[in-house]
């Protein structure tokens, strides 16, 4: 049930953060919905079930993205196992530490499409954008990250099992 | 074969989650686009983006209407405060340019009567008694030189106001034309037949009265009245009033006639006071 709702909560996040960007025409104030959830899936959750999630988010991501099929997908798993390898060596308990996580796993992610888009298409004026413009768009990303983490740390607190105290038996 | 798989599902997520998505773009550079699971995948999603956007185009919608209503608001009360302003201004305005016309036309008469010392005053107040017409000035300047006293001679542009009746320092009081003490000799412009205009004091106008005409001179309705120049105090030739209605009787030695000053009081704001002992009785 958790995982069903984590995922849920996933894609309805995402579809806003589309329709978001569809609606209102915004393309610097991105809130990077899919490397905070993906940021939180890697931190916060066993290697399994986290996995899994994040393989379904990443895919969902990229079909509601505009990138080549498969890109966006590999760049969001990439970006989980780099996560999930620097986790125990992170002090991820401060908001601020958490806002830059956001920020770099936005870029990182982004710097893979681009190192993707580069290998398939061979474009290197794509450089140029990413510096412009995708870049720049990272640094919205804790805006993701107030969106998705307090959410999914609700769910995951819904169904932690209930501690018993001995005085209120 | 289960415990195999429940062994290693972590190696086989991994690898499945590095090699689908690999997998998916070289289908995709193969140039058979998406796979079906995605298209239906997508199709799927479909319904819940439209959803999504439709509601976010809602809100969006409700808040440019908020926000438009709102910049509405804001500018009518701006405009608001701008109109009035500019009424106000269109007001002042309109206040100085009909004071300028009138300067202009003092001014007129100073360049017509270069003869007449004037010195200017402004009409600050009026007598509230119910015997007498009388005005009080506020001198423009205070000119040590030019002594004021009683019975000068108070013109505006259009022609004879009264005399003055009493000075203080920077003010003075103005019998007018109509005030029932005041009597001017006069002539008729157009005959130079001559008569006294005196006032009748009545509080609902400013009417005079002009008498000694004799019998057999001829006034009519219209005839324009200027001072003679005679008695010391009005300059020759300065409009005092028309005559609006004679009044003749079967018998006697003389006639009257009903005068209207040629000065509107009621409208009257800046004047001129003749200063100049010579002036009165001079030609123009």
């Amino acid at each position: 049930m958790r995982f069903l709702l984590t995922l849920i909560t996933g894609l309805a996040l995402l579809i806003l953060e589309a329709a978001w960007v569809g609606v209102f025409d915004v393309d610097t104030l991105l809130p990077h919905v899919a490397p905070a959830l993906i940021l939180y899936l890697a931190l916060q959750k066993d290697v399994f079930e986290g996995g899994v999630e994040a393989a379904l988010i990443a895919w969902a991501a990229d079909l509601l993205g505009a990138a080549p099929p498969g890109m966006n997908a590999l760049a969001l798993t990439l970006l989980f196992f780099a996560l999930r390898a620097a986790g125990a060596r992170l002090a991820y308990r401060s908001l601020l530490v958490r806002a830059g996580l956001s920020i770099a796993a936005a870029a990182f992610a982004q710097a893979v499409v681009l190192l993707a888009l580069l290998v398939t298409l061979g474009e290197l004026r794509l450089l140029a954008s990413f510096g412009v413009a995708a870049l720049p768009s990272c640094l919205a990303a804790p805006l993701g990250l107030l969106l998705t983490w307090p959410l999914l740390a609700r769910i995951d607190a819904f169904f932690q099992p209930k501690t018993r105290n001995l005085l209120s038996e | 074969m289960i415990d195999a798989l429940a062994r290693y599902r972590v190696h086989i997520l991994v690898a499945a989650m590095l090699l689908l998505p690999a997998l998916s773009m070289l289908l995709a550079r193969g140039g058979s686009g998406r796979n079906p699971v995605d298209r239906a995948a997508i199709n799927l999603l479909g319904p819940l983006q439209t959803g999504a956007a439709f509601g976010l185009g809602f809100i969006e919608d409700l808040w440019n209407d908020y926000v438009a209503l709102r910049n509405m608001k804001e500018e009518n009360e701006r405009l608001r405060q701008e109109i009035a302003q500019l009424r106000e201004e269109r007001a002042r305005l309109v206040g100085v340019l009909q004071e300028n016309a009138r300067l202009r036309q003092m001014l007129q008469l100073k360049g017509e009567r270069p003869e007449l010392e004037l010195r200017g005053a402004r009409v600050i107040a009026a007598d509230v008694s119910p015997f007498f017409r009388v005005l009080r000035l506020r001198l423009d300047t205070h000119d040590a030189d030019q002594k004021l006293e009683p019975r000068m001679a108070v013109v505006s542009h259009e022609g004879v106001v009264g005399q003055i009746l009493e000075v203080y320092d920077d003010y003075v009081d103005v019998m007018l034309v109509s005030d029932p003490r005041s009597n001017i000799d006069v002539y008729t412009q157009r005959n130079r037949t001559r008569g006294m205009v005196y006032g009748l004091g009545h509080k609902r106008d400013y009417a005079c009265r002009m008498g000694y005409l004799r019998r057999r001179d001829e006034v009519h309705d219209g005839d324009v009245l200027v001072t003679s120049g005679k008695g010391g105090i009005f300059p020759r030739e300065l409009l005092v009033g028309t005559v609006t209605d004679v009044q003749r009787k079967e018998y006697g030695l003389n006639q009257e006639a009903s005068v209207e000053p040629i000065v509107d009081v009621s409208r009257l704001e800046e004047v001129f006071i003749i200063t100049g002992k010579a002036a009165p009785g001079q030609r123009p």
